[in-house]
């Protein structure tokens, strides 16, 4: 029983499929040819050799649609699939600098990526790598590049919106799944990117160009004009590309939660080494081999989680400064690896796209075997009004264990949560915790933990 | 005669948008210009150097 990836319907050169738990890529019989092309010029092994693509093999497996193609390809795993809405502008950055490394060694070996989509890009290991085996295509001399403007709008726009204007609007990505439009873009950013090279061409004028010609296809004089670029001129712009790219660099300011645990407000030193040590005690025996952590900071507790099951945890915060610390620290090898995420959990990444489909929500990529949720649960109680029953029943759909800490009224920092609002969270209260988590849960274990009224708790879903 | 158009003309599954297609020619033209022009610099620059060497 196979069943196609619903975000791998576009291109006809092939697409995803799922079978008994692994992910195949189908090449339709009209790519067949180009694939191998691919392969006999060595494109694929030097990308695979510097790990910039996902290797595959081509495996003897049935096609999910025989009508289509006969050739099977089963890539290496990639444990977690993560959205460019979700990334953080590092990320991002690192994912847009990957493509144009791709697209320069495509172009020396004679070939061009057909696409430059930023959700052919996922993260595996602290690393970007290109995801979308079926995105090469010979190149004829004088073609221009197909994708230029989706690599302007999926990379240079967001980054150049995070550096000069505001880093949420790199989340833009999730209104407008194709990228951020140019001209919108333009309109955004101050008026200075217009006297910067990059910007200034890249965005700027090149919306103001597409502007000028959106009503092309309407005149038989274009026709006319079928630009010519040449191998220096193709080189050239992915160089000139890739230095915009590279001035974009956000530089995460100071925030609460980026330097939560150097502040020492939650916990002494002491306490927070028991809580290191209750955690991973507990994670310990899990077996787990999928890990998310919820409130991740700057990635503290999902480094922990890692080291004692080996899961490749995924660490999931709101703070945009702090998941970029936490990222760069995963990109500088820090062991073992965590892949970092940017999430607002009161409104998780959503099913979206065509049909509803395109792209998974968070619920639909797990569940996950481990929930972690540290100092996390008061936030979207009380920050967010979130009846206790409906946190409980969210978590029994996204991880088949949790371990939570449970942070009481009478600490501070709920209390500051408090100071400036009405209380009117009756059922806050460690008994109104344990009664609305028993409904989905079996709570297995309770550790208080030291010099604070908090606890750990450890529960299993029914 | 609709489909006579910069669009149509490149092959390739996305639409690439003809104020891009022809906004980049520009764009890579003068990216060799300024390539050349750098080689030709640093050309000029090296004469002058060893010609101040010896």
């Amino acid at each position: 029983m196979s069943e196609r990836v619903p975000g791998s319907f576009r291109d006809p050169a092939g697409f995803v499929f799922r079978r008994g738990g692994g992910i195949y890529r189908q090449v339709n019989d009209s790519f067949v040819d180009t694939y191998q092309a691919c392969v006999d010029s060595g494109l694929y092994q030097e990308l695979q050799e510097l790990g910039l693509l996902v290797e595959h093999r081509v495996v003897d497996q049935q096609p999910a649609d025989a009508s289509l193609g006969s050739l099977v390809l089963m890539p290496t795993q990639i444990p977690f699939v993560s959205y460019p809405y979700e990334w953080c502008p590092g990320q991002l950055r690192a994912a847009a600098e990957l493509t144009l490394e791709i697209q320069r060694r495509a172009l020396e070996k004679g070939f061009v990526l057909r696409d430059a989509s930023a959700f052919n890009v996922q993260f595996h290991q602290g690393r970007p790598i290109f995801i979308d085996t079926l995105s090469f295509t010979p190149w004829v001399e004088g073609e221009p590049w197909v994708a230029y403007n989706q690599f302007c709008r999926h990379f240079l726009a967001p980054l150049a919106l995070a550096r000069h204007r505001d880093s949420r609007l790199t989340t833009f990505s999730r209104i407008d799944l194709d990228g951020i439009p140019l001209d919108l873009a333009a309109a955004l950013l101050p008026w200075k990117t217009r006297l910067s090279f990059g910007l200034g061409v890249h965005v700027h004028a090149h919306a103001r160009s597409q502007r000028r010609h959106a009503g092309d296809a309407n005149h038989q004089a274009s026709a006319q004009k079928q630009p010519k670029v040449s191998l220096q001129a193709m080189l050239g712009l992915t160089d000139s590309l890739l230095s915009a790219i590279r001035k974009q660099e956000w530089n995460p300011p100071k925030t609460a939660w980026r330097d939560y645990y150097e502040a020492r407000e939650s916990y002494s030193d002491s306490g927070l080494a028991h809580k290191e040590a209750v955690v991973r005690e507990v994670l310990r025996t899990t077996g787990a081999s999928s890990l998310w952590d919820f409130g991740a900071n700057t990635g503290r507790f999902s480094r922990i989680a890692g080291e004692v099951t080996g899961a490749e945890v995924v660490a999931f915060e709101m703070d945009v400064s702090a998941v970029e610390l936490n990222w760069r620290e995963a990109a500088e090898g820090a062991t073992p690896s965590v892949l970092p995420l940017l999430l607002d959990l009161s409104n998780p990444s959503p099913s979206q796209g065509w049909a509803h489909s395109e792209r998974a929500s968070l619920e639909a990529r797990g569940p996950a075997d481990v929930g972690l949720a540290l100092a996390l649960i008061h936030h979207l109680a009380i920050g967010n009004n979130v009846p206790l029953r409906s946190v409980a029943s969210w978590f029994a759909r996204v991880a088949k264990k949790v371990v939570i800490e449970w942070v009481p009224k009478d600490d501070p920092l709920v209390q500051r949560l408090l100071a400036t609002r009405e209380d009117v969270f009756d059922d806050y209260s460690t008994s109104g915790f344990e009664s609305a988590f028993d409904e989905y849960f079996t709570i297995q274990d309770r550790f208080p933990l030291e010099e604070s009224a908090r606890s750990i708790y450890v529960m299993q879903a029914r | 005669m609709i489909s006579q158009t910069v669009q149509t003309l490149v092959p390739g599954y996305i639409d690439p948008g003809s104020g891009s297609i022809i906004f980049q020619a520009v764009v890579g033209g003068m990216m060799v210009v300024s390539l050349t022009a750098k080689r030709y610099w640093r050309r000029i620059q090296m004469l002058f150097r060893r010609n101040r060497g010896e």
